[in-house]
């Protein structure tokens, strides 16, 4: 017998102002962003155990978590932000990045979801590998160390200012909204766009959106050049920079659905029972 | 951003915390990824990492947070002690009943608060005039009439804002400051004082009725006869003495030519006089000033909790420099943004990987 009708989003939102859309946030945001980009490349000067392939690790993991938890699409690429800020700035041994990946993963919760992440829950996912007690220490340490600055500029802070001045039909729009989104997880997994400007990466991954629907229908009356000059102008990023940011985007899109197909035929080998759907589902959609 | 539609449904799910476990547990999202924790050097590092934390504190605040009590020395902030009863209400200890605020003890605890001394910017210098400092200023003490609250939050909140706006506080706090009592100056600046001002000052307050022209060189004021004579005095003293004490500061500090300049000088001459006999107490008794802080505060919980001021001394902490590091990192190397666009990434490449100079940068418009 069901009882409980699901019918209304448990989420109340707000809905959309527009005067948070206007040319003056936009503006306010570009000159910001910059203050929110991890320091220096740290593998290079600061860490000494953390390999970039464990970066990728810890990155994929908190995305997979992120997934199944539902969480606000901002949560991975800010909680990313957070860690890469930290370990820019404090050596850490590879035992505690997964500690820290879900301290940062309990942090953008928080600032962004109106019933955040549990610590018990996040430890679950470590397998249990921490304690809910050293996740709640080690948050003071990683707010103390990023100065108490959460309120990070993303690159989802961009795409509504982008979305709304391209010509393109309404209903188009959300299938955009939502391939953009999938592309800037998949820059946050990737260490390559840790230093890149938030705006950079949101034009670069709303032109990998529409570019790679286009193939298949018309969802833009631009051509992509066109429209690649067009998104450089709304975000005042050179052209030739964009361009390039958007294959680099494209180019790890490639990469992340190979591994996926590998791992799909390695999981259908070995009949793995266990649920594959929780990498992100969206990549996969994505037709090339 | 506020329309995301993908994947609101499941936050209840979080809510339904206990039955949701079991199938988490089997989740391949639930890893262990680096191997075994030790906790033990998870424990270690935490505590390395928040004394490294509290160290910073410290020292960006010229605070012991552990202690409650200001760190006296030639750091980057002065704390100052004020009386409670110069700060508006909401600094001080209150019960909200409705929308009535009643204050609770009959006798508020002093406040803090912090500024930046003009001698930290002018390294060079040892030490700046005294009407520069807001700590030097007069104390007008219990008796002496309350300025209204408003001044208090708008003025000590702009010297600490912006450095450059501090040269126009000393004088705006005058009255605010006040109960800026002496001995809350640091030992280390009543030191630099000393020389020059007491000679001049000693004979002058020793003696009940001020002399026309100060005599020389008596042995300094004993404290008990400074502090009682300055703060019910001073205000009389003030007209009498300015013109006397003016021109013999002259070749003694730097704020002789200040003192022409300014609008009232004889009512600002005169209080500096007696805030430095004061000065010159916390010279010999530095440890007041702890003691005050610690009256009424029974067993209050360590560090960061200062500001919250909940037990006793309601310490006032300014935002002023968190705000300043917000606007110096707000500087923008534009050139290097103009200059870049060539060192622009190629898909090849994976150019971002590397330092901050090979970033894409946006061009300037």
């Amino acid at each position: 017998m069901e009882l409980l009708c699901c019918e209304v989003d448990p989420v109340r939102r707000a809905v959309p102002d527009r005067n948070l859309l206007d040319d003056r946030v936009l503006q306010n945001l570009l000159t910001i962003e910059e203050r929110y980009l991890p320091q220096c490349s740290y593998f290079k000067c600061v860490q000494k155990d953390i390999q970039p392939y464990m970066r990728r690790m810890v990155a994929t993991w908190m995305l997979e978590v992120c997934e199944e938890q539902k969480c606000e699409e901002e949560v991975f690429p800010l909680a990313m932000n957070y860690l890469d800020r930290f370990l820019a700035g404090v050596p850490t041994p590879k035992t505690h990045l997964q500690l820290l990946g879900a301290v940062c993963m309990f942090l953008a919760s928080k600032l962004k979801e109106t019933i955040p992440l549990t610590a018990e829950k996040l430890c679950i996912y470590t397998d249990n590998s921490i304690k809910p007690q050293e996740l709640l220490e080690w948050e003071l340490v990683v707010l103390g160390k990023l100065k108490w600055n959460l309120a990070a500029v993303t690159p989802h802070d961009f795409i509504e200012h982008i979305l709304r001045k391209l010509p393109q039909q309404r209903e188009k729009l959300s299938l955009i909204r939502k391939h953009a989104q999938t592309f800037i997880a998949l820059c946050a997994t990737d260490f390559k766009f840790a230093m890149y400007p938030p705006s950079m990466i949101a034009t670069g991954s709303v032109g990998a959106a529409i570019c790679g629907l286009q193939q298949d229908e018309e969802v833009s009356s631009l051509t992509c050049d066109a429209l690649t000059e067009l998104l450089a102008k709304i975000t005042n990023t050179d052209v030739d920079c964009l361009k390039a940011c958007q294959e680099q985007i494209e180019a790890v899109l490639l990469n992340s659905l190979q591994q996926f197909r590998q791992e799909q035929r390695e999981g259908s080998k070995s009949e793995d029972e266990l649920d594959q759907a929780t990498t992100p589902t969206d990549v996969r959609d994505i037709d090339l | 951003m506020s329309n995301v539609y993908l994947r609101s449904t499941s936050a209840m799910d979080r809510l339904v915390n206990g039955e949701n476990l079991p199938e988490m547990a089997r989740s391949r999202a639930c890893r262990n990824l680096f191997g075994p924790v030790d906790h033990e050097e998870v424990g270690r590092e935490l505590r390395m990492r928040l004394a490294e934390i509290s160290a910073q504190d410290q020292s960006r605040w010229d605070f012991n947070f552990q202690d409650d009590v200001p760190i006296r020395g030639p750091g980057r902030l002065q704390w100052t002690e004020l009386d409670s009863e110069s700060v508006p209400a909401f600094y001080r200890e209150s019960v909200q009943v409705g929308r009535c605020r009643l204050v609770l003890t009959n006798q508020p605890p002093p406040v803090l608060v912090a500024v930046i001394p003009r001698s930290q910017r002018r390294a060079a210098e040892p030490f700046d005039g005294p009407n520069q400092d807001p700590g030097q200023m007069p104390p007008p003490r219990a008796p002496a009439p309350t300025p209204p609250p408003a001044p208090v939050v708008a003025r000590p909140l702009a010297p600490v804002l912006a450095p450059v706006l501090a040269q126009a506080v000393p004088r705006a706090l005058a009255p605010v400051l006040a109960p800026a009592l002496a001995r809350a100056v640091p030992p280390v600046l009543a030191n630099a004082l000393a020389p020059p001002m007491p000679r001049v000052l000693a004979p002058a307050l020793a003696q009940p009725v001020p002399p026309p022209v100060p005599r020389v060189l008596t042995p300094p004021v004993p404290p008990v006869l400074a502090s009682a004579v300055s703060p019910a005095l001073a205000p009389a003293l003030a007209p009498a003495l300015a013109p006397v004490l003016a021109p013999a500061l002259a070749p003694a500090s730097v704020s002789a030519s200040e003192l022409d300049a300014d609008p009232a000088p004889d009512a600002d001459a005169a209080p500096q006089n007696s805030a430095e006999s004061g000065a010159n107490v916390a010279q010999r008794g530095p440890e007041p000033l702890a003691d005050s802080l610690h009256s009424g505060i029974p067993g209050r919980p360590a560090a960061g909790t200062a500001a919250a001021g909940a037990n006793g001394a309601a310490i006032k902490k300014l935002s002023g420099p968190l705000i300043s590091d917000f606007f110096a990192k707000r500087k923008r190397p534009a050139p290097e943004s103009k200059s870049s666009s060539e060192g622009c990434p190629s898909a090849s490449a994976p150019a971002g990987v590397g330092a901050p100079e090979q970033t894409p940068r946006k061009r300037l418009r």
